[in-house]
């Protein structure tokens, strides 16, 4: 490929973000929920292409192209299980957590559990947990855009100067105007990722496929059409992706941002289409790349080689879309992951801080945290894909905390740090033991284990004296929606 | 929870049940598109359309007492 052309490519896509981002630094006011939550003011076109795009990430056009090359139509069980999964948990919790943000001014995640539980440290528990999880993940999404920019650049951009273009776009994405230019960009880099990766499948289908794809794929890759996953990996990969849009903080931040119940309900339409969109979308790639590039030893490079088949000019509009998807999935990671540090660890910790310091310091933490997580990409340890694998199963282990604030009085701080933490420490030892007793995964076992351990230790606790009160009004307040 | 999210709840786990069962049972080995393929598209489908007509029962303006 020419390099001209792609470097020409990544920088008009970088201009065009940095205008949106130039742009949003002009609405920016003072304070911790104007810079992380733009002050609960997004409308529902931003609130749903920023939730898009900060779920979907790089793993859709390079991993889930490859599982379906590989293993056939199961992954796009496997993707639409989660997008099922999501659209009831929208429907159920964005509007719990968006009167619960409003009523009490949360602007994290974990803020809303401390409040909730009257303990600080369930807040700093489950703002940890959230770092030792998504900076992996964070990290994969770098070393996903070092080997394919190195790979498409014929070697002329090495590994390092491909994530450190991810990760410099990333941090001044997040660090110019905090969430209102993260969910800007991310607009506009949800309608690269979906445009380019049509644009693709039409030119993929018509060119490759003179026959037809289906009576193609029915008779070469019959297979493929088949369910191939053993039941317990299908729901031991899509039990933790079910609950994401709660367990992950960088989505579940983003359920206080839309500015009234009108933009929330946009924000879940607007997700919901895209998701199934982009789903079948990149699925169809990947049974398409099976047709014509059969037999690759590794599946992620389905997407890679692909792109070789195309004209340059389609191929560079592709890369730059999953360098959109990496990139927006990584500044919101960023930008959540210091807001909870600042709020929760930080501020929970020295509470006599007055605001401009804790932005201040939630502001310092955006570089820091994308440092952090360019040096944990620069390993390309093996270890970091098996930690990104674990980061959604530990997060996992919030669920009964969560569940339990919004539903079960009974619940008690005691029993939320207990469950975060020895269900997320059980899970992560499993992960890295490889253990897997009676055949199941890992999260399996943690979350029935960190249910046991919440309810148990709930009972065995006085639950605080704000439970009731919150449960009541945050449930009541859902029933006057209808 | 009220009725309406009761319902909304029992629909969910109705979904989740025969999100799993029927491709593992019935259409495990259909190697055509109408097998699997066709049923988890048909099903997202219907969560899709199902969940948008449920969101737009939701009044638009509602008074939150106390808020910031």
């Amino acid at each position: 490929m020419n390099l001209a052309i792609l470097l020409g490519g990544i920088l008009l896509w970088f201009i065009a973000g940095c205008v949106a981002s130039y742009y949003a630094r002009k609405w920016v006011g003072k304070g911790m929920a104007e810079y992380f939550i733009a002050n609960r003011r997004i409308g529902g076109l931003v609130s749903a292409m920023t939730y898009s795009a900060t779920t979907y990430s790089a793993f859709m056009m390079v991993g889930l192209v490859g599982l379906t090359y590989k293993t056939g139509v199961t992954s796009l069980g496997f993707e639409l299980t989660y997008l099922m999964a999501t659209v009831f948990l929208l429907t159920l919790f964005a509007p719990r957590f968006w009167i619960a943000g409003k009523k009490y001014g949360y602007i994290t995640p974990s803020e809303l559990l401390s409040d909730r539980y009257e303990n600080k440290w369930v807040g700093a528990i489950a703002a940890i947990l959230s770092l030792v999880m998504l900076i992996p993940y964070a990290s994969v999404q770098l070393m996903g855009m070092g080997y394919l920019i190195e790979a498409l650049s014929g070697g002329a951009l090495p590994f390092v100067v491909g994530s450190a273009i991810a990760a410099v776009i990333s941090f001044i994405y997040s660090w110019w105007a905090g969430m209102r230019s993260v969910a800007w960009t991310d607009t506009i880099q949800a309608f690269i990722m979906l445009i380019a990766s049509l644009i693709l499948l039409g030119f993929v289908l018509t060119v490759f496929f003179p026959q037809g794809f289906i009576s193609t794929v029915e008779t070469e890759t019959p297979k493929l059409l088949t369910v191939t996953w053993p039941f317990s990996l299908f729901i031991g990969l899509a039990l933790p992706w079910a609950f994401f849009a709660l367990t992950n903080p960088q989505v579940a931040q983003r359920l206080y941002i839309p500015k009234d119940v009108r933009s929330m309900k946009h924000m879940i339409l607007g997700f919901s289409i895209f998701g199934f969109i982009y789903t079948i979308i990149t699925t169809l790639l990947g049974f398409a790349a099976a047709n014509i590039i059969p037999g690759l030893k590794v599946a992620d490079k389905a997407m890679p080689m692909l792109l070789t088949k195309v004209p340059d000019i389609l191929a560079i509009a592709v890369l730059v879309g999953i360098l959109a998807a990496a990139v927006s999935t990584l500044n919101s990671i960023i930008l959540t992951l210091s807001s909870m540090f600042a709020r929760d660890v930080i501020k929970a910790l020295k509470p006599e801080i007055d605001e401009d310091k804790e932005l201040l310091s939630g502001k310092l933490l955006i570089p820091v945290i994308t440092l952090i997580c360019f040096a944990f990409a620069q390993f390309k340890f093996g270890l970091i894909a098996i930690l990104s694998a674990m980061a959604s199963g530990g997060l996992l282990m919030m669920l009964p905390a969560i569940l339990g604030a919004f539903f079960w009085k009974r619940g008690t701080a005691a029993g939320a740090i207990s469950s975060m933490a020895i269900g997320g420490i059980v899970v992560g030892a499993m992960y890295i033991l490889k253990l897997k007793p009676l055949g199941q995964w890992p999260t399996i076992w943690g979350i029935i284990l960190a249910a046991v351990i919440f309810i148990g230790v709930s009972l065995a606790t006085t639950p605080p004296k704000k439970a009731s009160e919150f449960v009541e009004y945050v449930n009541k307040t859902v029933r006057d929606l209808f | 929870m009220s009725s309406k999210e009761t319902i909304w709840v029992l629909f969910a786990l109705l979904v989740a049940v025969l999100d799993l069962a029927v491709p593992y049972t019935v259409l495990k080995n259909v190697a055509k598109f109408s097998g699997p393929y066709l049923y988890w598209t048909a099903l997202a489908l219907i969560v899709v359309v199902f969940g948008s007509v449920y969101i737009s029962r939701w009044r638009s303006e509602i008074t939150l007492e106390g808020g910031e």
